[in-house]
């Protein structure tokens, strides 16, 4: 007999996430692709305006909103999207308000990425069908990990 | 024509039930949400006025005040979200939702081209997005993204729309070349020549695509090293669209020829994608680019590619597949009035174009001085789009003609290879009643001619 | 050196020459097949069945390859020539793109709107913009270079023959895009250094016009060497007199068109960014007149 093919290979919405979420890394990857072209140009950065404490601590509730997706089989009823909705909208807004509070003077390049990574776990997290939420989630995670080395770590120095 | 594969493929590929379509619901209302929003800027205060390519920082607030951009950028923004989805609505259902024995060896090749579509759909439309988000905050929010007085670049958003406008040109002329490739063999009463040939070479197309996205901007400055890396890839990208060219060539060499209307257009194709082939590559040598980009020589181009190819490809599928979606078929006489009016008229359009661009008419301006010379030749071309217009209304007056009275087609009038013609015309909800066996590239054929079936 | 519009042409000649070949051979295949196979002329039997030719696919993949490297290296070539390489600049211009004029600047003499070079000579121009992309294009003399804002390209330029040399904005810019033009003069050297001096010298005073001109919000955007005015949003008008245009071209220079420009640059030019001054009527002749003087 064949070999059992993988689920991508089979089920079609996860392929189709799959591929949805590939695409969107282009999108991600265009626009840090810009912060680090620009870095050089006198952004906001860790060591002079950007909270690097209270990102991170924020940073940290976010993975751990997305570790309660791992293990176990999210059951997506009406309460459970409530919920996700719940975290999510707590974790942006949490971190759009740092970022607004961080860089008062100037909403210069470096907050828009608040605002575009945060607006994805919005309207996209969000109408993500069933199941498959979790895997959108776990890659906003990746982006962040990313925009979080990027903008903060990256400039600490 | 973007939604126009959502329907073909459904017969191409037969399954009972289309399991995503939800998803084609979400791509065909949000496409049109963002042209209804982009087109809605006229009411609204004022058309987008920077150009469709939005250069900033002439689309930037300082420039352009009025609202005009910012429906530019949702449009488009929203447009493409649905484009997105129906891109990943095609991919899937062309992956996972084929019939038994509909191996991807043996989908048809406009099915092929569908997925390589979506696949560039999928690859440049993402940087178009992340473009117009950093153009909305500079706009919006304050942002510098391409404001060089506050630390930004102009270039960058050259870079991310041509990431996007490249591959897009390929995007809207791969389903044409599906479409003659489906119509040439038909018609030529032979297989396609090398089909492995011609799906290769669009994979090699989508994979290429991604990486000449600068010689659009050969006069930016760039530099003499990345000019001649994006010449070279942008020339390379010529082999693979030859090769298509050779391959329609070869399916014809020992057929029998029905010129039919649908033949017309697609042998009317290949004449005119050469001449747009051609001067592509003349654009890709970076001393020429830099004598005519920006000039009328590129307008004559990308119309020799966009019109005689895509159009004209466009016209062939309408003419081949009108009899599936409506049961009657297309008339064939005001059909060939059609053809030539548009061949003749396309070519007075364009041609004189390319000797305009090459003696310094730059492009998108209103107004020119007399002693320039230019005249004769825009009057030619003047003609020509007169002779178009009257071609695109041939084209409206037989489609409600032959809706209304045209001859009945029945199910498959063309004698044709593929699954699509198997079923009633128009097709049943469910497209076929009962899942028809594929035993090779061109089921339907084996199926009426067993004595002539393919050797696979 | 040749100039780069040669270089240019030479390199079309060829590809236009390779072009044309593979054009007669591919369109020639198409017609012979259609004449060939028509249904009409078909004799008896089923056509051929034949699918594919491994060797003829990797032939026709691979001969394209070998003309298109060819191209390439042609490309290399005329790439480096028409930069100028090896050959340094005998002088190097400013040349600023406005919505919608042109400034440059010879070592800080600035004029507008025309560019004058020694002939034989290579000169460089530093392009840059002092608002959006404008691209300095002039087909007689060779390729155009954009002009960004916050960069400065280089275009090198070179006229074998005396004469004038009309071109214009290559990058869509706005609304008066069509009517952003350039006039080249390229002189001898005499002449031209002749014509450089006059520049560099401040205007004349002690007309009317003058006066009048002062008095008014012209100063806000236009600079007369040698008075008070001093702004840079505008041409530079020390010797607006000298020059075949008004206008980046909309206009030939002479008193009557001048006023008539004066009166109303909307008719002229539409949606410039120069307002009609609102000025009597004498005071409109004196103000033409004077600007007409500065030669
Ligand atoms: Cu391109
Ligand atoms: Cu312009």
């Amino acid at each position: 007999m064949i070999a059992a093919r993988p689920a991508v290979a089979t089920n079609r919405t996860l392929l189709g996430v799959v591929i949805f979420i590939a695409s969107e890394s282009i999108f991600f990857l265009a626009i840090v692709l810009a912060y680090i072209a620009y870095r050089e140009a006198g952004l906001a950065t860790a060591k002079a305006t950007l909270d690097l404490g209270r990102t991170a601590i924020f940073s940290l509730a976010l993975f751990g909103s997305s570790a309660t997706m791992i293990g176990g089989r999210l059951r997506m009823t009406t309460a459970m999207l409530f919920a996700v909705g719940f975290i999510a909208m707590f974790v942006i807004g949490g971190l759009s308000g740092v970022s607004l509070a961080v860089v008062p003077i100037d909403l210069a390049v470096t907050d828009s990425y608040y605002v575009v990574a945060h607006l994805h776990y919005v309207l996209f997290g969000g109408t993500m069908l069933g199941i498959f939420v979790g895997m959108y989630w776990h890659f906003v995670d990746a982006v962040w990990v990313v925009v979080f080395s990027v903008v903060y770590l990256g400039t600490l120095l | 024509m973007r939604s126009w594969p959502h329907r073909k493929n459904a017969f191409s590929i037969p399954k009972p039930s289309i399991r995503l379509s939800p998803c084609t619901a979400l791509s065909f209302w949000l496409s049109l949400a963002g042209g209804i929003v982009l087109y809605f800027s006229f009411l609204a205060g004022g058309a987008p006025d920077t150009g469709w390519f939005s250069y900033a920082p002439l689309a930037e607030r300082a420039f352009a005040p009025g609202t005009g951009v910012d429906y530019y950028i949702v449009g488009l923004a929203v447009n493409g979200a649905g484009t997105i989805i129906g891109a990943i609505n095609l991919a899937v259902t062309i992956l996972l939702m084929r019939c038994p024995g509909m191996a991807i060896s043996r989908v048809p090749l406009f099915v092929w081209m569908t997925l390589i579509t979506s696949i560039l759909i999928l690859g440049a439309y993402p940087a178009l997005t992340a473009a117009l988000v950093m153009l909305l905050v500079d706009r919006g929010l304050g942002g510098h993204f391409f404001d060089p007085a506050g630390g930004g670049q102009a270039v960058l958003w050259q870079h991310l729309f041509w990431f996007f406008g490249h591959p897009e040109v390929y995007i809207m002329i791969l389903p044409a070349m599906g479409m003659i490739s489906e119509v040439i063999p038909v018609f030529s009463r032979k297989p396609i020549f090398g089909y492995a040939f011609v799906a290769g070479s669009s994979v090699a197309i989508a994979f290429l695509s991604f990486g000449v996205w600068a010689h659009h901007m050969f006069a930016v400055g760039l530099g003499d090293t990345e000019n001649a890396i994006f010449s070279a890839t942008s020339m390379l990208i010529a082999i693979p669209t030859g090769v298509k060219i050779f391959n329609w060539i070869a399916t014809m060499i020992g057929g029998r020829l029905r010129m039919t209307t649908a033949m017309l257009f697609a042998v009317g194709f290949i004449a005119m994608f050469v001449i747009g082939g051609l001067s592509g590559v003349s654009l890709a040598v970076v001393p020429i680019d830099l004598a005519v980009t920006d000039s009328y020589y590129v307008v004559a181009h990308l119309h020799y590619v966009l019109f005689g190819g895509t159009m004209l490809g466009i016209f062939a599928g309408a003419y081949y597949w009108f009899p599936k979606m409506t049961g009657r078929l297309l008339g064939e006489v005001l059909g060939r009035w059609h053809f030539w009016t548009a061949f003749v008229g396309l070519n007075l359009t364009f041609l004189p174009q390319h000797w305009l661009g090459a003696v310094g008419m730059p492009r998108r301006v209103f107004t020119y001085a007399a002693d320039t010379g230019w005249g004769p030749l825009n009057l030619i071309s003047t003609i020509g789009a007169a002779i178009l217009a009257i071609a695109i209304a041939i084209f409206f007056v037989n489609v409600v003609r032959s809706l209304r009275s045209g001859e009945i087609a029945g199910d498959d009038p063309w004698d044709a290879f593929t699954l699509e013609w198997s079923t009633t015309s128009p097709p049943l909800p469910e497209n076929f009643a009962t899942i028809p066996a594929v035993t090779g590239r061109r089921p339907l054929w084996d199926r009426k001619h067993p004595e002539l079936r393919d050797a696979r | 050196m040749r100039p780069p519009a040669d270089a240019i042409a030479t390199l079309s000649l060829i590809v236009g020459a390779i072009a044309l070949l593979i054009f007669i051979g591919v369109e020639g295949a198409l017609v012979y097949a259609i004449w060939r196979y028509r249904a009409a002329r078909h004799v008896a039997g089923e056509p051929a069945t034949f699918e594919r030719n491994r060797r003829l696919e990797i032939a026709w993949t691979a001969a394209p390859a070998v003309i298109l490297a060819v191209v390439f290296v042609l490309t290399l070539g005329t790439m480096a020539e028409i930069n100028g390489a090896g050959v340094a600049p005998a002088m190097r211009i400013a040349a600023t793109g406005h919505q919608w004029w042109w400034e440059f600047s010879y070592a800080g003499v600035a004029t507008a709107n025309e560019l004058h070079i020694p002939v034989d000579t290579p000169v460089d121009l530093e392009l840059t913009s002092a608002d959006v992309i404008h691209s300095f294009w002039v087909p007689e003399l060779g390729p155009k270079m954009d002009m960004l804002p916050g960069v400065t390209n280089r275009l090198r330029l070179f006229a074998r023959r005396a004469g004038s040399y009309d071109g214009q904005c290559a990058e869509f810019c706005g609304i008066e895009h069509a009517w952003m033009r350039i006039r080249v003069v390229a002189q001898s050297r005499a002449e031209f250094d002749t014509w450089l001096s006059a520049q560099a010298a401040p205007a004349p005073h002690g007309s009317e016009g003058e006066r009048v001109f002062l008095a008014n919000i012209c100063v806000n955007c236009h600079a007369v060497r040698g008075t008070s005015a001093a702004g840079t949003a505008g041409p530079d008008l020390t010797h607006v007199g000298a020059r075949t245009m008004i206008g980046a071209g909309v206009l030939p220079n002479d008193v009557a068109r001048m006023r008539a420009w004066l009166a109303d640059p909307e008719r002229y030019k539409p949606g410039t960014l120069m307002p009609s001054v609102p000025l009597s009527d004498a005071d409109l002749d004196a103000v033409a007149a004077y600007l007409v003087s500065l030669r």
